[in-house]
């Protein structure tokens, strides 16, 4: 009974509001209902998806009604997984599948490429301008199951973390910023006996890392040496590094600064929250990280500056990091076979791919709160954090950041504004400080086939803890010619020639 | 049965002996169980210390005794919405059905397996068994309570808790040992039937197994999450454990630098804190009922049962 | 010939007299059949009925094409995991931190029920088994971050101690050769007050009688303990041991990977860690599956071994 009421309710409403509501062109006249799963982040406060602007906005524009199931991110794998395994399939994902889920169930899905051209006019224009971006959503099979959602590509992102060192203290001691491996060592020793931060202990760390911070890893060191990675490629070439000099250059430094008191050796298995303490408590004087304000207060984090990586070895020194890098999630939209109009459905996904301002409503919600347009540029703004909710609540609540069905394009990516979004500002200038730094050349992003991707995996698992561990244990006790030797040995043994001839044959597309 | 009436004069001597020895025996003991509880209390304070101190504190090793920089923070964010309390409802209803529920089906299948007049006890016992190592695994689960129409109900979360194998080899066990065959035999020349035997006397008699089914049952479907996390969509029905889940989560979010490139200031520094005093306040949060159980249950553990007077 | 004949036929009538007792017994009891169906009909359903999904250890797993259609591989996914390079670590590790876990694990939940129950002050018991009962509750991640942090080379009031007299602070999570002894005492502190809870109950069924019976003998204490309650607690002992025994292979996932760094993982690296970084990618069900149905065939057959065992050695067994 109850049922039956509110669903009189919604048909009087539809036809009250639809008339004044929908644009001239809905895409269907009748009642039309989907089922699409999509992700839901944590910091998401509102009780159903349906509240959100963009979604409301759909559905006056296109007449289309939407049922979401919401799948919270940290258990959606599990869900998508029973889901498909047992055919309860909703008319399409947005944001919940992954490149394994795809490839192993291609036919549980829609090919798109005959529809692309007839009803998805702007994807097929906006795809058209950016080269390569077909070459992204084609599947090994040649067909296009999935459409990316999400944004291009994010400055802020291009490199990893970033050096930074204490230069309040280098003045305290006297000391010039280091340009060489001879001064570099002269000032951790410096910083170690002179007591930089004054409170008469000697308890200041030369560099610090922690190996479950994901941007302060110890090799991103290894940058001095030219490799943040177990690999790097050079003129079209994957080089394996744990098997160069420079990787064993690198070790033996390190160990020396451990024997010498100048590098923290608890960062291989202290918490994140352990070494922010410790920077906190003003005793870190150089660590990589994504930016100092994100551990002090302004004053504080204005003493740490950007600090390029030294020339140590035989190669010029990196950090991490890949210019332009495509952070979309190219299995980001996708119809599944059991919907009954996947034309109508494409269509619907299309009309949120129509401009720059319907798809910053998906992204962050109403203009003029989290973000504006000036022009074709639209510029990121963060308000004040209410009691209530942060900028974060914000940001899942009223749109949904990355789990959108639409693609933000190189030429509509938000800008930072110095003013507004004063430590997006920050990030940005650091990253265009660093970018000489970062390696030009990187990994292609391409579908690889199902059977690839177990083959990568299975040998990279016992391959990176040997070598984890490997890194660790060197550093820690030192590095003998017998033992780089049986090194050598050790890594061939996990397969590491195997694994480089696999990226070799990936970036060679010979798969 | 062990102690043989007929050595006892030639013990008598050696009493006051004895009982220096059982002196020095208590003195041992009470060091020993002085040591244990220094050893579990501290841990557990520094836990209730650290759900309401600045955790700048904590994680540098500067908590130790009280609570430092004091601050609610951890309890405010638990308590913020409206979510806790419908958790809270959703998993005392589990708890308290599923616990019925299971503690009935363990506690009868347990009294069968352990009579020896019961013909395929053995095969029983072993298929029983056999499921406890070997299973199909999430997919052929999920399939079957789809097919059964249990998925998103509350009928599977109860159906789900704590009948499990482990438990009814616990309560054969203990019948095994402390319900003795004469007692039964002298039940059936009575003329009482199986049913009101096991009612009318071998309940009344096993109140500590029962105790301890009961605890177990109920610990389980208290922390339970994954088959909600599995088979329930409606968020009205979730268990306080997913609620809990996504405040860790939550906090947890705020520890990644992506996220904090966007913050700023003060903010910061809030979002930071909470992460951290959250991990220890949602543990007080939801242990403190599940704990105040134990006592109620305890007076079970305290007396012996007169199985013996009962024979005679 | 005859004598066979003879045999036989006295055989069969004995094979009927026994058929036919069973039958007696079978009538006569048949409300202990009503008492176990709710067990059997849960077990059946729930348990036995997603059983045909162990071929999956078999089959290359697509959920499109389900359990039944996905391509047959035969052993192919045991193959990958015996001949991983770390194959002989992951078994040795898994063994030896298991056992040792057991080793001390298993009688201090005994030992702690004992203490306990001889404990006179009713008050201080109580209070005791509480205390005791509740490190249970706290999750393993907050449990392994307040490792971290007590056992801190820099920070850490473990070490502030061991400088304190005077020796060298030790890096607890940085070298190989500690993982098992923090992992081991760290259990016990957990789940030792817990473990104790069925002990507790098993030592209820223990005779008043008994004991003041030996009392007059002028047993002591621990004479007692060792005559009396240790008997009456024995069948569960045994129970609880034949289990853990043949859990052996499944030792613990979220703890150890918590636990592990890159310099202890040459004794932290287990079986459950193992397949849990293989599976992270990718949902490699087929894989899991096999190692998972590796582990259960070793543990099952340890456990009918141990049973029988236990069967021979002490009366009391799982049947």
């Amino acid at each position: 009974m109850k049922k039956l009421i509110s669903l009189l309710a919604c048909i009087v409403l539809l036809t009250m509001v639809c008339p004044v509501m929908g644009t001239a062109d809905p895409l269907t006249t009748e009642p039309v209902t989907f089922e699409i799963a999509i992700g839901r982040q944590v910091l998401d406060l509102s009780d159903n998806f349906n509240e959100k602007l963009a979604a409301q906005n759909a559905e006056a524009d296109t007449g289309i009604h939407i049922e979401w199931i919401e799948l919270i991110t940290d258990s959606s794998t599990e869900r998508v997984n029973l889901m498909l395994a047992s055919g309860d399939m909703p008319d399409a994902f947005i944001a919940t599948l992954n490149e394994s889920q795809v490839s192993k169930n291609l036919t549980q899905f829609v090919p798109l490429n005959d529809m692309i051209e007839q009803y998805a006019p702007n994807i097929k224009a906006q795809y058209d301008a950016v080269e390569g971006m077909w070459d992204k959503v084609t599947m090994t099979d040649g067909n296009i199951y999935t459409l990316a959602t999400g944004a291009y590509t994010n400055p802020e992102n291009w490199a990893g973390g970033i050096p930074v060192i204490n230069t309040a203290w280098l003045d305290k001691l006297g000391l010039e910023v280091p340009t060489t491996m001879d001064e570099f060592y002269d000032v951790l020793v410096a910083v170690r006996d002179g007591d930089p931060n004054g409170n008469g202990q000697k308890d200041e760390i030369g560099l610090e890392f922690c190996e479950n911070d994901w941007c302060t890893h110890i090799l991103e060191y290894g940058g001095f040496w030219g490799f943040t990675n177990y690999y790097k490629i050079e003129d079209g070439k994957f080089i394996a590094t744990p098997l160069t000099d420079d990787f064993r250059a690198f070790l033996e430094y390190f160990h020396m600064l451990a024997e010498e008191g100048l590098l923290d050796v608890e960062g291989f298995s202290q918490t994140n929250q352990q070494w922010q303490t410790k920077a906190k408590d003003d005793r870190c004087f150089m660590f990589y990280t994504w930016t100092a304000n994100g551990l002090f207060d302004e004053e504080k984090a204005n003493e740490y500056e950007v600090f390029a990586p030294i020339k140590a070895g035989s190669s010029d020194p990196v950090v991490s990091g890949e210019v332009n890098a495509f952070s979309g999630n190219r299995f980001g939209f996708a119809i599944s076979k059991t919907c009954e109009q996947p034309e109508l459905l494409l269509q619907w996904f299309d009309r949120q791919n129509v401009d720059t301002k319907t798809k910053m409503i998906w992204r962050f919600g109403e203009e003029g709160l989290l973000w504006e347009m000036d022009g074709d540029t639209v510029y990121m703004n963060y308000p004040e954090a209410t009691e209530e909710m942060s900028v974060e609540n914000m940001k899942y609540t009223y749109g949904n950041t990355d789990m959108i069905p639409a693609l933000l394009m190189p030429n509509e990516i938000p800008q930072p504004n110095a003013e507004k979004s004063p430590t997006s500002a920050i990030r940005t200038e650091m990253v265009n400080e660093i970018t000489p730094y970062i390696p030009a050349e990187a990994l292609p992003v391409r579908s690889v086939p199902a059977e690839k991707i177990s083959e990568r995996e299975l040998i990279y698992t016992d391959l990176k803890a040997y070598l984890d561990g490997f890194v660790a244990t060197s550093i820690m006790n030192g590095l003998t010619d017998a033992d780089w030797e049986a090194h050598l040995a050790n890594a061939e043994a996990y397969g590491i020639s195997q694994w480089a001839q696999w990226y070799q044959d990936y970036i060679d597309g010979n798969f | 049965m062990m102690m043989s009436k007929k050595a006892a004069p030639e013990k008598a001597p050696t009493k006051v002996n004895n009982c220096t020895q059982d002196k020095v025996f208590m003195v041992v003991l009470h060091i020993i169980l002085a040591f244990i509880l220094v050893m579990v209390i501290y841990p557990l304070l520094f836990v209730v210390f650290a759900s309401v101190s600045d955790p700048q504190y904590v994680n540098s090793g500067a908590l130790l005794l009280y609570p430092k920089g004091f601050n609610l923070l951890g309890y405010q964010q638990v308590f913020r919405d409206q979510r806790i309390l419908i958790g809270y409802a959703n998993t005392i209803y589990y708890t308290v059905f599923g616990t019925i529920l299971a503690v009935a089906v363990n506690m009868m299948a347990g009294y069968s397996l352990s009579r020896d007049d019961l013909p395929g006890r053995g095969i029983i016992m072993a298929l029983f068994v056999f499921t406890m190592y070997f299973g199909g695994g999430m997919i052929p689960f999920y399939l079957i309570v789809r097919n059964l129409h249990l998925t998103n109900t509350r009928a599977i979360l109860v159906l789900l808790g704590g009948t499990s194998v482990y438990n009814m080899i616990i309560v054969r066990s203990f019948f095994v040992s402390t319900i003795p065959r004469e007692l039964q035999e002298a039940a059936e020349i009575d003329g009482c039937g199986i049913a009101r035997f096991f009612v009318s006397i071998v309940m009344p008699l096993s109140k500590a197994i029962t105790a301890v089914i009961v605890l177990y049952c109920a610990v389980g479907q208290w922390n339970a999450y994954f088959n909600a996390l599995i088979f329930i969509s409606d968020r009205d029905k979730f268990p306080l454990q997913i609620f809990l889940r996504e405040i860790l989560l939550t906090a947890k979010t705020y520890e990644s630098a992506e996220v904090l490139s966007t913050l700023s200031g003060d903010d910061l520094a809030r979002m930071q804190r909470m992460s951290e005093v959250t991990k220890y306040g949602v543990i007080v949060v939801s242990t403190l009922p599940i704990i105040a159980l134990y006592p109620f249950l305890q007076k079970y553990f305290v007396k012996g049962v007169m199985i013996g007077s009962l024979k005679g | 010939m005859a004598q066979a004949e003879i045999y036989s036929a006295k055989g069969a009538a004995k094979g009927q007299r026994k058929r036919q007792r069973t039958l007696k017994l079978m009538r006569k009891n048949w409300i202990l059949y009503l008492f176990l169906l709710p067990a059997i009909a849960y077990i059946g359903v729930f348990h036995y009925g997603p059983m045909y999904g162990i071929q999956l250890a078999f089959r290359d797993f697509a959920p499109s094409l389900g359990i039944w259609g996905s391509p047959f591989v035969g052993m192919k996914y045991f193959d990958m995991f015996f001949s991983s390079p770390r194959f002989s670590m992951l078994l040795s590790n898994t063994i030896i931190l298991s056992v040792y876990n057991l080793l001390l694990s298993f009688p201090a939940p005994i030992l702690l029920a004992l203490i306990l129950h001889y404990t006179p002050n009713l008050h201080l018991k109580k209070f005791a088994q509480t205390v005791t009962y509740a490190p249970h509750f706290i999750s393993t991640v907050v449990l392994v971050g307040m490792l971290n942090i007590f056992l801190s080379p820099s920070s850490g009031f473990i070490n502030s101690l061991i400088k304190a007299l005077g020796m060298e602070p030790i890096y607890f999570f940085g070298e190989a050769g500690w993982f098992r002894h923090v992992y081991v005492l760290s259990d016990i502190w957990q789940n030792a007050g817990w473990g104790s809870i069925i002990y507790m109950a098993a030592l209820t069924a223990v005779s008043p009688e008994l004991h003041e019976a030996a009392i007059i003998d002028g047993a002591t204490k621990l004479q007692r303990i060792y005559h009396i309650d240790v008997p009456t607690i024995m069948p569960t002992m045994v129970i609880l041991l034949i289990m853990s025994l043949s859990n052996i292979m499944s030792i613990g996932f979220e703890k150890t990977y918590l636990m592990q760094t890159s310099l202890n993982l040459t004794t932290s690296e287990v079986i459950s860690t193992y397949t849990y970084k293989v599976g992270l990618m990718q949902a490699e069900y087929s894989y899991s599956t096999a190692i998972g149905l590796f582990n259960n065939v070793i543990n099952f057959t340890l456990l009918i071994v141990v049973n029988w065992a236990a069967r021979r050695l002490s009366g009391s067994s799982l049947w």
